[in-house]
């Protein structure tokens, strides 16, 4: 690693650090970061190679398969109907995807930009929310579900997240980024608010649009507690539940199994990734800095 | 008053408001007592049955129980479904304070406490009390709760049995005979320390990890857990101290595996990898090995538990609850009997690693045929067979010892263990601490 440099720079540079030292901070720096690839990527890895096992062998010894097959794949889809309940996981994504979108946007705008009484308390009210843990407000949310007769249906399973506050804060400080000066040019063209907000805001948050995007699909695809509590019958299970009846405490697990299905489970949020990752990288600094 | 004092007030009376109207709403849920159901003597009407991670395994087999049943009580409609069990009790939990509890339930031991000390339970003794005679030693007894008399509150349904297992070739390679596995836990700690001092730290004798081991070890080694009335701990004794210490000194000959004393998950993994002589004591783990490591699986011997003075093992059944204000309580105690009787449990157990814990179903000859003595699975079921016949409660783990005594006798004996503090005062410690806890139950 570089060496610290002295506090405000005051210190004159006593001598150019030389070539070999430069030689191993690069060194380091590339340890480092294998060290985190490794640490990331290996409990993937470990189940991706564990899925592609072949039945005799010993899935628990480390080695690179010897007999590599697909056939756990096959298996896994003929075990439990994995296309049903990825259908069920994709309906309760698309709906919160595009609830978050949409009324994240407008509700980032409403407290960044338009200006009305009482938006500071909405403000203060929304971040409070944010405090309660899922597990503290989990009963009471259940009981509402049910009042609304809502159990054991899709809507349930996506209704409470149909707008997250953590992503209405995302949008806010997107927009909060966007210049002035451009929304004043865009009033003197003679823009509503309307049209500014669908032309000029939502067109400059694109990235922070991105990251909404893919957080509320993850956080649909990925949930687990709140679809167990709401679905009962199997056939409406979500994903996320079906995978579980994979590893039993009366059923044998077969790991190779398991491990198939959770890769099967992976791909759609990698496909995601990959096509939103242009406007991903860009989102998560937006609204940080103003230029 | 200006207007940011007005704007917080406001924003304080209203979080105060949304946090009162929450904690309301859970408690006023579930806490009212709930009203009993009544028989009727027509078995009829419709009624939900839950279980606990059968699907798509046993699919065909719980339909098929629920069919036969619903052919002879044609007036009877079973709507099952099946919950994964992760997430089980808090799904259990957020139901009963629904007032949406499915009629006819599967619990574990711990959901059974849970729906149990809520009192959400039928008494099962009133409804079906001559059943008793039906099953293993044990089980009925099993489901009694504490400061609640002689009622049953769920129908013993499966048993998993404790086994030994271990790796036949790693019991050579240290020395030992494989045809004379440990019977108490002296002996157990003996195999260990040989294990240790043979095996160059490529292999370890069995987990560190206490959590799994008390209070069943010291129950074995004759320690008494709890005094006469059932209301101290009593554990600190000269034997208890004797088990802390034997363990300090096998952790430190390196018997077990050093990052094993916090957590033991990874224990299939590693004896799996022919890395840990002492596998887990259950029938389902070895059908676990057989599936997922074969080569290991071959390796396997089994064995009756260790037992030492006590000479048997406890029961821990799963079981069938029924939802105390069921409307229709006859339909739900006939279908949890036909579920529990000992044909259906026997048929069960042949597709899965469980046990009737029906004394009927129990003498089928499934459960004594040996094979060729050589598989480790046809034996292991054998074996546990053989060691539920005698199974007892004193064996169990006292209810006394809940989850959070456990964590704190564990947490003091950790730390000696690991040479932190000496073995003396760590059980001194984790007794006043266990009394501590007990006393706070008892109070509450």
């Amino acid at each position: 690693m570089s060496a610290p440099s002295p506090p405000g720079g005051r210190e004159p540079r006593r001598s150019r650090p030389g070539r070999g030292r430069r030689w191993t901070g690069l060194a380091g720096r590339y340890a480092a970061l294998l060290l985190m690839l490794v640490v990331m990527l290996g409990p993937i890895v470990w189940q991706f190679l564990t899925s592609i096992r072949g039945r005799t062998e010993n899935v628990y010894d480390g080695m690179l398969p010897s007999q590599p097959t697909l056939d756990n794949y096959v298996r896994v889809a003929e075990s439990f109907p994995l296309l049903q309940y990825a259908g069920n996981t994709l309906v309760v994504a698309a709906l919160a995807v595009s609830s978050n979108t949409l009324f994240a946007a407008m509700g980032g705008y409403a407290l960044s930009r338009a200006a009305w009484k009482g938006r500071k308390v909405v403000f203060t009210l929304l971040v409070a929310t944010l405090m309660f843990p899922f597990e503290s407000v989990m009963i009471s949310m259940f009981l509402t579900v049910r009042e609304m007769g809502l159990v054991d249906t899709l809507i349930g399973v996506w209704l409470p997240g149909a707008v997250s506050v953590l992503n209405v804060m995302i949008m806010r400080s997107a927009f909060l980024a966007v210049p002035r000066e451009v929304e004043e040019a865009a009033v003197l063209d003679g823009a509503n608010e309307w049209t500014r907000f669908a032309r000029v805001f939502l067109p400059s948050a694109k990235g922070a649009l991105a990251v909404v995007c893919l957080t509320s699909f993850m956080g649909a695809w990925d949930d687990f507690l709140w679809p167990l509590l709401v679905l009962t019958d199997s056939d409406n299970y979500t994903l996320q539940l079906g995978l579980k009846t994979l590893a039993g405490a009366t059923t044998v697990n077969d790991q190779r199994l398991i491990a198939a299905g959770a890769m099967a489970a992976l791909i759609p949020m990698v496909l995601l990734f990959l096509a939103l990752q242009r406007f991903f990288f860009k989102g998560v600094g937006e609204g940080a800095v103003k230029t | 008053m200006t207007r940011s004092n007005l704007t917080r007030t406001a924003v304080a009376t209203l979080v105060a408001g949304t946090l009162l109207s929450t904690s309301a709403c859970g408690l006023s849920g579930g806490a009212a007592e709930v009203e009993e159901a009544e028989r009727t003597g027509k078995v009829s009407g419709g009624i939900t049955f839950r279980t606990l991670q059968l699907k798509p395994a046993f699919t065909s087999y719980v339909q098929g129980v629920i069919d036969a049943f619903e052919e002879e009580h044609p007036d009877v409609e079973v709507r099952w479904e099946d919950v994964p069990g992760d997430g089980y009790n808090e799904k259990l939990v957020a139901d009963a304070q629904a007032g949406a509890l499915p009629d006819v339930v599967n619990l574990s031991t711990d959901s059974f406490q849970l729906l149990g000390d809520r009192g959400m339970l039928a008494d099962v003794a009133k409804l079906d009390g001559a059943l008793a005679q039906d099953y293993v030693p044990g089980a009925w007894e099993q489901f009694r709760l504490p400061g609640k008399g002689d009622g049953v509150y769920a129908y013993p349904w499966y048993v998993t049995p404790e086994i030994l297992t271990y790796n036949r070739e790693l019991f050579e390679k240290s020395g030992l005979d494989p045809a004379e596995p440990p019977t108490s836990v002296e002996q157990f700690f003996d195999h260990a320390e040989r294990i240790a001092a043979g095996s160059g730290g490529r292999y370890a004798a069995f987990m560190a990890d206490p959590k799994g081991r008390l209070p069943g070890d010291w129950q074995k080694m004759g320690v008494p857990i709890l005094n006469e009335k059932r209301d101290r701990f009593t554990f600190d004794t000269g034997k208890a101290v004797e088990w802390v210490e034997r363990m300090k000194d096998l952790y430190a000959k390196g018997a077990m595996p050093r990052e094993s004393l916090l957590k033991s998950d990874d224990i299939n993994q590693l004896y799996g990898a022919g890395k840990l002589v002492f596998g887990p004591g259950s029938p389902g783990f070895v059908k676990d090995i057989k599936q997922n490591a074969p080569q290991v699986y071959a390796k396997t011997r089994v064995a009756g538990a260790v037992t030492g003075t006590l000479g048997h093992i406890g029961i821990y059944a799963q079981s069938l609850g029924i939802r105390k204000d069921t409307r229709h309580l006859d339909a739900a105690a006939a279908f949890a009997r036909w579920v529990t009787n000992g044909p259906n449990q026997v048929e069960f157990s042949r597709k899965a690693t469980i046990y009737p814990s029906n004394a009927r179903g129990l003498a089928d000859p499934l459960f004594s045929d040996r094979g060729d003595g050589k598989d480790a699975e046809t034996v292991a079921r054998a074996v546990g067979a053989e060691q539920l016949k005698s199974a007892a409660l004193d064996a169990n783990t006292p209810v006394q010892w809940t989850n959070q005594v456990g964590d704190a006798v564990v947490r003091e004996m950790q730390k000696a263990i690991k040479g932190e503090q000496d073995p003396r005062s760590a059980v001194k410690k984790a007794q006043e601490e266990a009394n501590r806890l007990l006393a706070d139950a008892a109070a509450q």
